[in-house]
């Protein structure tokens, strides 16, 4: 048995973390790492904390290595979640092989379109926070991009409009991407979902999952071939059955 | 060995511990110590469980143990499968796993107890007691021969005193570091023990051996069942060994009369802390003029009274013309709390709905007034929130059920600091042609969806769109406008609305937060123009979010609330 414990910090009134705990706890189990569960906000100091989600956690995160298990950049998220060890997004270490052919990304079944040509909008993503050394706040990051673009598209947590002096209050709400040229976002998983639509798209923290494929300026298109990203990308996630099996956890323990 | 008197530590954090095996004891045990835990423990309490599985539990049973449990409130669950270095001495090692619970739990300090132990009245405070003492103990009224024989044989205590030596109860210690040391220590230097209650022996051993860093705590702390007055009256847990262990669902304690009752059938678990009502209930309310309001708020007061809960109340009657100041001196009478009646000296504003600074003012020190002489007072038991009420406020008697059952719908309910309701103003149908719908409490009246207190309302971006409601759900400020083309608007799905600032006319604090002096109303005004100032709320909410760090919401699903 492993002398490492993990401790998982869940939040049993998020539904699916509450969903999660049982799989997880399961799949630890199976191959012999002590557990603990626990809704505390901060490191308890007892083993490697496992971070469900990234909104209740973020004390613990600041305090030393953690696993970061939240909701799937793309595909179903009732059968996907993202595992990440000691940071969010591209910043963490996915443990992803190092060589790696296209099985296991046809394994997500996900349709990947072809690149568009046209397109008059640039739509500027919402973030409800900005993860990212770069800007202390979204509205900075707004402020930086917004004359470039277009049109604003709420992130779906927050439908709001941005703060109203910032450079996005400007801009027509969307939510369509209909007409797109090209999406904007920071690092937002949104970039991963418009580059399987075939969107262009802009990123522009290094932290963005699509950062391989996208361009960093609103005003450059990056249509690059996106293969070996996505046999990059199929390892970034993991099914709820692969989880209650255990099969992640020696990568990442 | 000394003994030290109590002395509570308001708002400090109590982190109890035990210790179960993972079998029917889940089912049977736990939930009784965890609600009880909950029901009587004042401040922030959490619960730890040191689960105990066997190697050969199934993977899948233990996550979904640990997802139960979790869901049970339990804060955190740390599981083990102990091997069996000591065939045949389990209860030796239940003992060992006691010593070290606080680096089990990474805790700089906590409360074991046994699972089979009922807490029936506070323990809140315990945490203050001796603070550079590693353990404080309780004194096991059951003289054991066979530990005292123990202690004897091994020059721990004179052989043939003339009464018997104080022993310690190890299911109920309080831990401000890892013991397992000494522990371990006392089982190698004296392996000779008896076999009926070694771990027992060994925990008066380690007591022993620590000297003045093992305090002992009040007998009232921690008594056993059998000891049947203590039990009834003082004593602050109850422990059930052997025999009793099978009556102790049945036991109900019934603090007041000083007697338990042993009940046929099992006795019920006191509801989950989220959604129950407060432990009690300070009344804190301004009246003028009211007399045809009073029999109202009346009815719902004696309502609660009927159903158990304390109650207190406050009430600054002031200027009245007609018969409030009678009504409220009649419904005082027997009461506990006080009534001020006043005929103010300043000038006062009297006209409803005024914004000018000398309606606001006096209406922000005549609140900060009565909340001073409320909170000079003691609370009317543990877990009191206070009610700020309003005259014109009608409500339905389960108001505070509602209220609490929604806060039990946060993630994190212990953050929220006050909690207002989603009060609707009452319109006569013909103002409001095509929006109106009947009020349910009211018959007569209709409503819109209206958030009323446009005023004191501002959104968790310091929005303030008086005299319009931020709402998207309201018929009346935008009539004939889709909400979804006003991105703006407060969704009508998002039960639990944080804001900077909300009153509603009715709104819960934890009286904690209400005891700080600091915490009261004010407004200010900008310029010489003193008709328009700030709704004396939006300062109380500002100071109540920053000087706690907790939260001010609007529960948008308790719209039963109703302002004439």
């Amino acid at each position: 048995m492993s002398a490492t414990r993990v401790v998982i910090h869940a939040e049993p009134r998020i539904a699916w973390q509450a969903t999660l705990v049982p799989s997880m706890v399961a799949g630890l189990r199976a191959i012999g790492v002590p557990w603990a569960v626990t809704r505390s906000r901060e490191r308890t100091g007892i083993g490697l904390p496992i971070l469900l989600g990234t909104t209740c956690f973020r004390a613990v995160e600041a305090g030393g290595p953690f696993l970061l298990v939240d909701r799937c950049s793309f595909g179903d998220p009732g059968q996907w979640l993202s595992i990440v060890l000691g940071g969010h997004g591209r910043r963490g270490d996915h443990r992803v092989p190092p060589v790696r052919d296209g099985s296991r990304w046809e394994r997500h079944g996900i349709e990947v379109h072809p690149w568009r040509t046209t397109g008059t909008r640039t739509i500027l993503c919402g973030q409800t926070e900005p993860w990212s050394p770069h800007h202390a706040t979204v509205e900075a990051w707004y402020d930086s991009v917004g004359p470039a673009c277009t049109h604003f598209r709420p992130h779906p947590s927050s439908p709001g409009p941005p703060a109203p002096r910032s450079a996005a209050a400007r801009l027509p709400v969307t939510d369509s991407w209909d007409d797109c040229r090209c999406a904007v976002t920071l690092n937002s998983s949104v970039a991963v979902s418009t580059v399987l639509a075939g969107i262009p798209t802009a990123t522009m923290d290094e932290g963005a999952m699509a950062w391989d494929v996208t361009s960093h300026d609103p005003g450059v298109i990056a249509t690059p071939d996106r293969t070996a990203w996505l046999h990059w990308l199929a390892w970034t996630q993991w099914s709820y059955d692969e989880i209650r099996e255990g099969v992640p956890w020696p990568r990442f323990l | 060995m000394a003994t030290i008197p109590l002395s509570a530590a308001r708002g400090a954090i109590l982190d109890i511990v035990t210790i179960c095996k993972a079998d029917h004891w889940l089912d049977d045990v736990l939930p009784r110590f965890a609600a009880l835990v909950d029901a009587n423990c004042s401040g922030t309490v959490r619960r730890h469980l040191l689960l105990l599985t066997a190697p050969e539990t199934p993977a899948e049973d233990e996550g979904r143990l640990a997802a139960a449990l979790l869901a049970r409130g339990w804060y955190s669950v740390v599981c083990e499968s102990p091997t069996d270095e000591q065939a045949g001495r389990r209860l030796l090692l239940f003992d060992s796993l006691r010593a070290r619970l606080p680096g089990t739990f990474g805790l700089r300090e906590c409360l074991y107890m046994d699972p089979d132990t009922d807490v029936v009245a506070d323990l809140q405070g315990i945490q203050s007691i001796a603070p550079d003492a590693d353990l404080l103990w309780v004194a096991n009224p059951l003289c054991l021969e066979p530990v005292v024989a123990d202690l004897r044989r091994h020059g721990l205590e004179p052989a043939g005193g003339a009464a018997p030596p104080v022993l310690m109860e190890p299911g109920f210690l309080y831990l401000r570091r890892d013991l397992d040391g000494e522990f371990a220590a006392a089982a190698a230097r004296h392996p000779e023990v008896n076999e009926f209650v070694p771990g027992s022996s060994y925990w008066n051993f380690v007591m022993r051996a620590l000297g003045p860093r093992a305090v002992r705590l009040p007998d009232e702390f921690n008594r056993t069942f059998w000891d049947v007055p203590a039990a009834a009256t003082r004593a602050r847990t109850v422990h059930y060994t052997g025999q009793w262990k099978h009556l102790r669902p049945h036991v109900e304690y019934d603090r007041p009369a000083r007697r338990i009752v042993i009940r046929p059938e099992r006795v019920p678990d006191p509801p989950a802390p989220g959604g129950r009502l407060p432990g009690a209930l300070a009344v804190v309310a301004l009246f003028r003029d009211a007399a045809d309001y009073l029999p109202h708020a009346f009815s719902r007061f004696e309502a609660w009274e009927r159903a158990g809960l304390p109650l207190r109340y406050y009430f600054l009657e002031n200027d009245s013309t007609d018969d409030t100041a009678a009504q409220l001196t009649a419904f005082m009478s027997g009461r506990r709390g006080r009534l001020e009646s006043r005929r103010l000296a300043i000038h006062y504003d009297p006209r409803r709905g005024g914004e000018h600074h000398d309606r606001i003012m006096p209406l922000a020190r005549m609140r900060s007034f009565i909340a001073d002489v409320a909170m000079a007072d003691q609370p009317a038991g543990v877990n009191e929130w206070t009610l700020l009420l309003d005259s014109d406020i009608y409500f339905p008697a389960d108001v505070l059920g509602r209220m609490f059952a929604e806060r039990a719908r946060d993630p994190r309910p212990e953050s929220i600091g006050m909690l207002t309701c989603y009060t609707q103003q009452l319109f006569h149908a013909e103002r409001i042609p095509g929006a109106a719908a009947p009020c349910p409490l009211l018959p007569g009246w209709a409503i819109a969806d209206h958030y009323f207190d446009t005023y004191a309302f501002h959104d968790s971006l310091h929005r303030h769109p008086h005299p319009a409601c931020a709402f998207a759900r309201c018929r009346r400020c935008r009539p004939g406008t889709d909400p979804a083309s006003l991105p703006g608007l407060i969704p009508r799905d998002r039960p639990i609305v944080d804001v900077a600032a909300a009153f509603g006319g009715l709104a819960l604090v934890p009286t904690t937060i209400l005891r700080d002096g600091r915490i009261r109303w004010s407004t200010y005004g900008s310029g010489p123009d003193r008709s328009r100032v700030l709704a004396e709320h939006v300062l109380f909410c500002d100071r109540l979010r920053t000087i706690t760090g907790s939260r001010v919401v609007v529960l948008q699903d308790v719209d039963c609330v109703y302002r004439l």
